[in-house]
Formats: C-alpha cells, structure tokens, sequence
C-alpha cells in the first residue's frame, strides 16, 4: 500500500517533470516551464519522505557525545611539541620576520589605492553663470515655457548624465516665494530652481505638491519648501536643497546666474569647510 | 549484484585512502528529529540553487557600464539610452528561453536563503543552542548572514534598471557619510564617483566571485563544527548531555535530506514559473535624474531603508567638520547590530557564569530573559522593516505621512518593550509547565555537568519520571500559541515579499 503512494509519486513526477522539457521545446512558456518543474520535484520529494518515514529505520538510536577536554598528560606532550626548536628564545629574528610582514603587507594594502581615481572636490559642479538651462532632450528653456504650478527637470548643455547637476525649475504662484537674504534676485519671474539631489542619500527629488508648494523626495520622503529656500519640513533630511540662482536673457531665454548656494547632495565630512 | 560491485569499487578505494572506517562512520551519524533543525538545511539548498542558477545567468549576463541605445523587441523600451548589463538583463529576461525562468529563480531563492537564514538563526537564539561548546559556530553563522544580505544587495544592484541604481546611488551616499575616509572609501569602492564606468563590472565580481567563495568556505566550517560537535537535542525520554537520540544518517536522513532540497528546489520553481518578481523592464533603465515611487528594495534590506526612513534629522557639525544624518541609521545601526549578534553568546556566557557544555536545548519559556530580549530584538527589525514602507502603508490607510512616521518612531521604541515584557510574562508562567518528559540527571557522567541552576527560574524542576507530573491543558496551549507565532512570523514575511515596487514617474 505505502509501496503503491510511493511508487505513484515518483511516477508522477516522471510524467510531469518531462512536461519540462516538451513546453521548452515547444514555446518555452515560463509560467508552464515552472509549474511542471515545480511540482514534479514537489512529488518526487513527497514519495521521498514516504519512503523515509515508512520503509526506513526509524530512530531511537543514540550515540555518544564526545568529549573535547585533553588530560593534563595530552597537553604536556602539546606543549613540549610547540616548544620544539625554542622558536620563542629567537626575538630579533621573531621582530624582524614581523617586519618583513608588516612591510610587505603595507605594500600589498597600498595597491587598493589603484581602485579610483583621488575624489573630485564635491565643492562645485559644472554650473556656473550664464549657463542655459535645457530640459532632458536638450532643448533651451524660455521664460514661457512654463506656467504657474509646472516643474521641469533642468541640465546644464550636454551633461544629462551629471548626477551631481540636475536641478528642478518650478513656477510659483506669484507672492509665495520668500527669498532668502541674499537670494531676492535669485527667482526672477516667480520661477525658483533647486538642485534635484536629496540633501539626505542623493535620490532624486521628483515629487511636487501643488497645494503645500513642497517638493518631496520618493525614497526617504523628506518634504522641502520650495518657497522658502528648500528648507525640510519633514522627513529624514536635515539640511536644505541647494538653490540655482537665475537670470533671464532678453530673447526669454532661462540661464544660471552662477553654480548652486552649497554643495548639492548628501553632506560630507568637509561640507562644512567648502560651505563657509 | 549491486552489493557486489559497490564492495569492490569502495575496496580499492579503502586500500588506497582507508575510506571505508570513515565512510562507516559517517553513515552511521545520528541526527535528532526535530523539524526545527532543518531551517539551516534550507538555507544550504538555497545557496546551491543559487550557484547552479548563478552560473546560468552569468552565460548571458554582460556586466558593463557601456552606454548603448535599445532597438530590441520590447518596444516600450525603444530608442532610450541604457548600459548593456540592463539591455543584456533585459534580452536574458525576454528572448533566451527560459530566462526569464532561471533569472526568477535566483530572485525568490536569494529571498528564501536570507529567510532560511534568520529562522535558523532565531531557532539557534531561542533553544540556546549557541552556548558552550558552539559559540564559535555562532559567529560563523552571523557572519554567514551578513555576507547573504550583503550578496543579495549586490545582485539587485546589477542589472542597472532603476530600482537597482537607486539603491546604489542610496549606498553611495551612506559610504559618502563615514567620518573622516567617506570621500575616499566611496571613491575607492565604487571606483569614482558614482555612478562610475566600473561599478556594474566591480560589484558583479563581489557577487560572484568574492562573496560566494567566502559564504562556500565558511559554510564549510559551519557544517565541519556541526560535524565534530554533533547536534543540539531537546529534552527528551532517553535523551541527556552525554548521548545524543536520533535516527541515522544513512538511509533514513539521506533520503530525508534529499526529499528537503527537492522541496526547496520546487518552491522556488513555482514562485519563479509563477510569480513575477522584480520586472525589470518594466523599472526602465537608470538615470541620475529619475526616481520611482513607492520603490522597495528586497525585504532584508527593508530594515536599513526603514532605519533611514524613520530617523530623525540629527546632523553634526563639530570644529568645522560634518557628520550627515545618514551615517547613525545606515552605519552605526547595522554596524552595532552584527556587533551585538557576534559577541552575544559570550556576553550571555558572562552574565549568567555558565560555563558548563550544553548538548541539551532550552525551552524557550524556561529563560525568559532570553526568549523576551530576542523577541524584543525581532520586534524592533520588523517595525523598522514595515518603516521601510511607511508611505504606501500611509497611502492604503489613507492617512498623511507625518502621523504614519511618527506613530512609527513611537512603535520602534514601545513595541518591542511590550512584546519582551508581555513574553517575559507568558514565560513565566509556562516554565514549570511540564510539557516534555526529562531524563534527571543520574547517570555518573551527567554528575560533572548538571544543570546550571544559577539562573533558572526556581519554578523549573527536573521533572520526576515516577511521579509523572499531569501534562496539564496549558502545555497544549502552549504549543498552539507556538503554532499561531510561526504562521503569523510566516505571514509577515510572505507579505513582506509581496511588497513590489511600482513604477511611478
């Protein structure tokens, strides 16, 4: 009878586990391809623990533990043979083979360097006065372009794959914005930009409210204002977005009027010194 | 017949190496029989389904930062710009046949290794099965778990789809945060600043090469100590610290062992056949400039993104240098916690003064301490776990995300107090419970190794074999609330899985 279940399952298995082999060869459906996989190994172990609890000996059994403990006598006999050649009587030559290491594995440690280049100063990026701004496909953004309550993406020319340049255009509704001191020049025409790289792990800032005027980052959720300078107002970030300042040419043409406030991003251990 | 032929194959083999004590010996190993002491055998199969589907992949897998523009079949895809390790995931996924099979695979098994991983690694807590003589085994093993997660990180970062840069771009900024090296590490590690040409080729070679090698050789280690110490027990008629119960290796466990793999190997083979997971070409390829909402990286590194999600805004500025709000959730808080699971054993080791060899398991109730801090402990990664979702989790209840992050913040705190004191209470009152029968302690060799009885609640007694004390209703009512623990532990991770990305902007 257990022999019959047992037999039945491996059988099963055969006859669905060829189904395998049939469906790759004829369409190569992946949703057949695992079903006839999985459930052909699903029955052959079945059988398996039939077999195993049915036809097998079945405990208890019992062994021993062993024991690790040496005797006193097992651990003289160690030690005499650790002090076969009375290496430890031999300093100088002990500290010096020590050096060899040391010296040699400094060599070997140092080769890491090889793996990158010296870090680029994170002070700066490419941005810098009278730049145009253009959108993903490069084309120039005009003042036109866009009305109260629209965002873009926005790039320095032919750096869209920057990660430390994209920045986020937004038109305010007129009279929301409250510039920064030294930053009231900054907003001409009530369109404020912003770097696009969270101040908190660097993903990019993509989220805008139309009703609270905030901008929000998809991974960790910090909010920033976008009216008053990026500061958060919610979430992991502790420090603000970095802001682009803004000019526009006399054609309606959109320009940088200079690289961000600070460093955009995630800050660093000498963020403090380059944003003094 | 076949006796014949194996006993003259395996005597050249013995005049030659001597196999046949060893082989003798081998076979006649005893394994307990505890359903329990499978999970690390799960965790094992995973690894070699991963490798045997690894290897699979990487035939077709270009790992390359090269920048080349899509004309394939998949015509949402057509004319966008993207590296070839997302253009060759994407054609492995879509045109080889059974591809997409294999590639789905090695998705659900990394998931099933790292959850095979933490229940083996919350049964070894809870049973005590970590103590004297195997602490060592311990820390192999925590190590084991950190290079799982590590692996598995590196294997989402690969295909270059949009999630998967992300969280690189995430990683970069937390190397970034390290006082005073990060500038250097990050660029060291990732080769340049992010995202460098060498970072796909440089993580694929950690994935499979590096990693794997040192999860084989410590895996090794792992199942050579298992081997030299023999397993843990639970208490039982028969059973003490000086002889082990079980049945054999040869044939009742081989045949068990197999029927295991298999089990494995057909699970994830439905979930890969079945369930898609992480449709990459759906993701689109990975641009600076791009993000996605709702994006969830695979549940094991829920915990960090939950870390992070959670943690409040602390920046620091000392003397004119910076530490970033990232570097307390996303370095110290990992850092400690594998720092606390490696010592562990030996701080427990400590503080109770038990220095005694332990062969026999613990009930979990029968230490309350213990069984409540490690509730506690998995309490606090599962809030952080479910953080790691808290703005879909604020989008279906329908409420702002504020209120969610703050009642959050409350439950990391409260809930995993709660639940160690509301554990150490229920322990409390099972302990004492007579649920198994236990050998007392008679036989002369168990005399140099009784029980410790510094720590044990007063209320546990070795039960008396002659009087037999009645197995009262609550030992069966313990083992239902043990029962509804492992489903409901179960269902949050099933849901956890279920958690996908979806693709948003």
């Amino acid at each position: 009878m257990k022999r019959t279940a047992i037999f039945l399952c491996f059988a099963g298995s055969a006859v669905v586990g060829s189904g395998l082999a049939v469906t790759y060869w004829v369409n190569g459906d992946t949703a057949i391809e695992g079903a006839c996989l999985g459930a052909s190994l699903l029955l052959a172990a079945v059988g398996l623990v039939l077999w195993s609890h049915h036809l097998l000996p079945n405990g208890p059994y019992s062994e021993e533990y062993p024991d690790f403990r040496s005797t006193p006598v097992q651990e003289a006999e160690l030690l005499a043979t650790v002090d076969r050649g009375e290496l430890g009587r031999r300093r100088l030559l002990l500290v010096s083979l020590g050096a060899v290491g040391l010296s040699v594995g400094a060599g070997a440690l140092s080769t890491l360097r090889s793996l990158g280049p010296p870090p680029r100063t994170l002070a700066s990026t490419v941005w810098k006065y009278k730049l145009p701004l253009v959108d993903s496909d490069g084309r120039p953004i005009k003042v036109g372009d866009l009305p109260v309550g629209a965002v873009a993406s926005v790039f320095p020319p032919g750096h869209l794959e920057d990660p430390s340049v994209p920045a986020v255009l937004i038109r305010l509704p007129p009279g929301t914005n409250h510039p920064l001191p030294g930053r009231e020049t900054w907003a001409p025409n009530d369109l404020i930009c912003y770097s696009k790289v969270c101040s908190h792990a660097g993903c990019p800032v993509n989220l805008y409210d139309h009703q609270t005027l905030a901008l929000q980052c998809p991974c960790h959720q910090s909010t920033f204002a976008a009216t008053d300078g990026a500061k958060p107002i919610f979430g992991p970030a502790a420090g603000s977005l970095a802001q682009l300042p803004l000019s526009i040419d006399l054609d309606g043409t959109l320009r940088s009027a200079g690289d961000f406030s600070q460093p955009p991003g995630p800050v660093f251990w000498h963020y403090d010194s380059h944003n003094a | 017949m076949t006796g014949r032929r194996i006993s003259r194959a395996n005597a050249a083999l013995d005049e030659r190496l001597g196999s046949q004590k060893f082989l003798k010996k081998a076979l006649d190993h005893i394994f307990p029989d505890n359903w329990s002491f499978m999970l690390g055998e799960i965790a094992a199969y995973c690894f070699l389904i991963l490798v045997i589907t690894g290897v699979w992949l990487a035939f077709f897998f270009d790992p390359s930062d090269s920048m080349v523009v899509y004309h394939g079949p998949y015509a949402p895809l057509h004319e966008q710009t993207m590296n070839l390790a997302y253009q060759s995931t994407v054609n492995l996924s879509l045109e080889v046949r059974a591809g997409l099979l294999i590639r789905q695979i090695h998705h659900w098994t990394a998931d099933l290794f790292v959850t095979a991983i933490v229940c083996h690694l919350a049964r070894i807590f809870f049973t005590g099965a970590f103590r004297k003589p195997r602490e060592l085994n311990w820390v192999v093993g925590v190590t084991l778990l950190l290079l799982a997660i590590f692996n598995g990180f590196t294997g989402y970062s690969l295909p270059g789809d949009l999630m998967s840069g992300l969280g690189l771009r995430i990683a970069y900024s937390i190397a970034l945060s390290i006082p005073w090296a990060g500038n250097w590490l990050a660029y060291l590690f990732f080769g340049g600043q992010f995202p460098s040409s060498e970072l796909t080729h440089r993580i694929f070679i950690l994935h499979v090469f590096v990693a794997p090698l040192l999860i084989f050789g410590l895996l090794g280690i792992h199942l050579a100590l298992i081997w030299r110490q023999k397993h843990t027990q639970f208490p039982g008629e028969g059973r003490s610290e000086r002889k082990l119960v079980g049945s054999h290796l040869y044939p009742t466990y081989a045949f068990r062992s197999i029927a295991l793999l298999l089990i494995v190997a057909g699970v994830v083979s439905l979930l890969g056949g079945l369930v898609q997971i992480n449709p990459i070409w759906e993701y689109g390829p990975y641009h600076p400039y791009l993000a996605s909402s709702f994006a969830q990286p695979d549940w094991y590194t829920g915990w960090l993104e939950g870390s992070l999600r959670l943690m409040p805004p602390w920046r620091l500025h000392l003397f004119g240098w910076t530490v970033s709000e990232v570097f307390w959730p996303a370095v110290v808080l990992p850092l400690g916690t594998f720092l606390l699971l490696w010592i562990y054993p030996f701080v427990e080791r400590w503080w109770t003064g038990d220095h005694l060899y332990h062969n026999l398991l613990d009930r979990p109730r029968d230490r309350p301490g213990r069984t409540a801090l490690g509730v506690a402990g998995l309490t606090f990664y599962f809030v952080l776990t479910v953080a790691g979702a808290q703005d879909v989790l604020g989008f279906y209840l329908d409420i702002q995300q504020p209120p969610v992050t703050f009642a959050l913040r409350g439950l990391l705190i409260g809930l995993p107090l709660l639940a160690g004191a509301v554990t150490w209470k229920i322990c409390r009152d099972l302990a004492g419970t007579p649920g198994v029968k236990v050998s007392p302690p008679v036989e002369s060799a168990d005399k140099v190794m009784p029980p410790p009885t510094r720590y044990l609640p007063d209320r546990v007694a070795w039960q008396d074999p002659e009087t037999g004390i009645p197995a009262a209703g609550s030992s069966a009512w313990a083992r239902k609330a043990a029962t509804v623990g492992t489903a409901v532990t179960l269902g949050a991770l099933a849901a956890s899985w279920a958690r996908r990305g979806r693709r948003a902007g």
